[in-house]
């Protein structure tokens, strides 16, 4: 505003000069201001005033809205107006309002950008994670700054801006604040190691060291006319970074010539190139690879495909041990499984059981099942296995001592010397065995073998005698014995048995003779015999004579087996036997 | 706050290295003096109204395998020859370094420091040599590595002339 006012002022000079000439006299000086101010249109005077009041009047019209929206658009377009022709003054009157802000903001998002990833880690197990643990805990730095430096693609550490005349440092930015205390001996032995090389290697005019590299630091660096811009990075140092730097070096000479001019060991005026040299810090990092998150996906596949194979070589086991279990229960007589299967996570199996069968659950235990594992369900009945039936019908009808039961094709065989009575009970009780159809006797039946013993046994006489032969009659008692036994016999079986008793002589004498003689000894043993006690018995007696011999011997000896009384058994209902025809 | 790089020269062995060592802050080793032919110090020169920083390049000393790098004096605003006095010799090397940087980076201020002033009994230079430079413009000093005598004004008076050229 100073300016508009100061230009009609020389306006009005001007005015005035082409005007000039002898001054006009007093009188005219009202009308020559109103010519004036008609011709131009405005009054000096007037802007003057304004001029001194502006101030006051604007303090006292703050708060009015009128006033902020008349001076908005000038204000803007004054901004614009000096941006546009000169960015440099409102940049420097804004650097130390933005510069700490964005400062402050991007530590804080690195920070917090640090903290997230190095959560992530954390709890992620990858091979690279514990060897980037094992490298933090060997080098004694924190985890996340590992981390940081391993998903760092290349990150601009440090920036010295160097006087390239005397090797003084102008400037230097580092990332890390605390860092570089000692940058000007760096800056000038860093000069000197470039002339060391250059001298060394005797460089042509121009050329210059501009990288180094130790380790996974290195520095680029540029050389410009007055100045050269030495940036350290770690990491790999792409072209993009010299690029930046070149670009920085260009700006710093660019902004600064009077600066490298008036250079006489002052760095303070350079404190002006922070922002161009802030602009030269970058962090780049890596770009995520997906190979971590496929290693993590092989990882918990592999996992989950151990975790399923064992669980699957369980499931199989069990499997196949139920299976061995239902296929024993099956061959296992006197079990009959009905139904089997997987209910509420247990094995459960129904069925039949005889009670001579075994115990299912010493079976379960045989097949490697964990106790408890099965339900079982049986219900008794009785199985028809040979050795159950068997087993049943030595338990019912108790044979004594050496004598065997067999059983095959529904016949219960009983063997060895068991007495009728046992025999007889025994027929009657094994049908009621389920299984049984009916006991056989595999050896000679008793009645046949008393009648064996009976009709070999001969009561001796004396010659023509009808009195037994001395020590004969213990023969005697021996048959009634037989006989009570045979008796015996018969009678459990409800039968009876004739017993006709057989007097003969021998061939001495007349015929007539011997057969009454015969008659007499047939009697006498008959009497001797009878009793009422062999209720199943008819006894009976005969003499034949001499004429049915034993022997036709005509010695003493034979005649004397000849004078006998023999008994003769018929069972009812049988043929009469061959010993008793002879 | 005021920069100046400041050189070293002087022949081998006249106690450059130790004359400084204890005055300035260094971060680099001496082992530099010997691979890349000099090494930087830094040293803090207040001079009651301003306060100067001399960043020392101590070039290694001149015998007779290695010549002194001259291109390390280059941006240099002043530099100190060191002589031993106790060698004459070493005085006749400070005149052709000096004008060999002359040669090089002009008429800049510099110093001549006559070293092991601790051993004046032994002292091969002649007073009336030294005299003669003074009234030549050359500013002399005596100064003992082993005392540190001399060192500290040696310093602000070349940061003085610095200043004042």
């Amino acid at each position: 505003m100073g300016e508009a006012v100061a230009e009609r002022e020389d306006g009005r000079t001007a005015h005035r000069g082409a005007r000039s000439g002898p001054d006009p006299p007093e009188g005219d000086a009202d009308s020559f201001e109103e010519l004036r101010s008609l011709i131009i249109g405005d009054n000096p005077v007037k802007a003057r005033d304004v001029s001194r009041v502006l101030p006051e009047a604007i303090v006292l019209r703050a708060g009015d809205p009128n006033l902020t929206k008349a001076l908005t658009s000038s204000v803007e377009e004054a901004i614009t107006s000096s941006v546009r022709r000169n960015p440099r003054p409102l940049a420097d009157a804004l650097f130390p309002v933005i510069g700490p802000a964005i400062r402050k903001a991007i530590v804080q998002a690195l920070a917090s950008m640090t903290e997230t990833l190095s959560r992530t880690i954390e709890h992620s197990v990858s091979w690279r994670a514990l060897r980037w643990r094992w490298t933090a805990w060997r080098t004694g730095r924190p985890f996340a700054e590992i981390v940081l430096l391993q998903a760092l693609e290349y990150r601009v550490e440090q920036v010295y801006l160097i006087h390239r005349e005397t090797g003084l440092l102008l400037h230097h930015v580092p990332h890390d604040p605390q860092a570089g205390p000692d940058a000007d001996q760096v800056s000038a032995m860093l000069t000197a190691i470039r002339d060391f090389v250059s001298d060394s290697f005797h460089a042509g005019a121009g050329d210059s060291l501009d990288a180094l590299r130790v380790g996974e630091l290195s520095v680029i660096v540029e050389q410009g006319p007055h100045a050269v811009l030495a940036a350290v990075v770690r990491g790999g140092t792409p072209l993009s970074v010299r690029a930046v730097i070149q670009d920085a070096l260009e700006s710093i000479h660019l902004h600064m010539a009077g600066e490298f001019e008036s250079f006489r060991g002052d760095a303070a005026p350079f404190d002006r190139t922070r922002p161009i040299l802030e602009d030269c810090l970058v962090t780049q990092f890596r770009p995520s690879r997906l190979r971590p998150s496929y290693r993590g996906w092989i990882f918990a596949g592999t996992m989950i495909l151990v975790a399923a194979g064992i669980w699957a070589f369980f499931v199989v086991r069990e499997r196949q041990r139920w299976n061995a279990y239902l296929e024993s229960l099956r061959a296992e007589p006197g079990l009959v499984v009905l139904a089997s299967g997987r209910r509420d996570g247990r094995y459960f199996v129904a069925g039949l059981r005889d009670r001579l069968a075994r115990d299912p659950v010493s079976i379960a235990a045989a097949s490697g099942l964990p106790p408890g594992s099965v339900d079982g369900r049986w219900e008794p009945y009785e199985g028809l296995h040979p050795a159950f039936v068997a087993s049943r019908a030595r338990d019912l009808l108790r044979p004594p001592p050496g004598v065997t039961l067999e059983y095959r094709d529904e016949v219960l065989t009983a063997s060895g010397p068991a007495p009728e009575r046992w025999i007889v009970e025994s027929e009657r009780l094994a049908p009621a065995i389920s299984g049984v159809r009916r006991l056989e006797f595999a050896g000679i039946p008793a009645a046949e073998r008393l009648r064996a013993q009976i009709e070999s046994t001969a009561v001796l006489f004396p010659t023509g005698r009808s009195r037994i032969a001395p020590g004969h009659e213990d023969v005697v008692r021996q048959l009634e014995e037989l006989l009570r036994e045979l008796n015996e016999t018969v009678r459990l079986r409800q039968r009876r048995a004739r017993i006709e008793i057989v007097g003969h002589t021998d061939a001495d004498g007349s015929d007539a003779a011997n057969l009454a003689l015969s008659q007499a000894r047939a009697d006498v043993v008959l009497t001797m015999l009878q009793s009422p006690l062999f209720d199943a018995l008819d006894l009976t007696a005969r003499g034949v004579g001499s004429s049915e011999p034993l022997t036709s011997g005509a010695f003493e000896a034979d005649k004397a087996r000849n004078r006998r009384v023999a008994l003769r058994v018929s069972l009812a209902g049988e043929p009469p036997s061959a010993a008793g025809r002879q | 706050m005021i920069q100046k790089k400041i050189c070293m020269l002087g022949a081998f062995a006249v106690g450059k290295t130790s004359l400084v060592s204890r005055f300035v802050h260094s971060i680099f080793s001496d082992r530099y003096l010997t691979t890349v032919g000099v090494k930087i110090d830094k040293k803090g020169v207040d001079l009651g109204h301003e306060r100067v920083e001399l960043i020392v390049w101590d070039i290694y000393g001149e015998d007779d395998f290695q010549k002194v790098r001259l291109s390390y004096l280059r941006g240099a605003s002043g530099y100190f020859l060191v002589a031993d006095g106790t060698r004459r010799e070493t005085l006749d090397t400070a005149f052709t370094l000096q004008e060999s940087a002359q040669l090089t980076i002009g008429h800049v201020p510099f110093l001549l420091l006559v070293n092991k002033a601790d051993l004046a009994g032994e002292w091969k230079i002649d007073e009336k040599v030294l005299a003669r430079l003074a009234a030549r413009g050359w500013r002399v000093a005596r100064t003992s590595a082993k005392t540190g005598a001399g060192v500290e004004d040696a310093f602000a008076a070349l940061a003085r002339a610095m200043l004042a050229a």
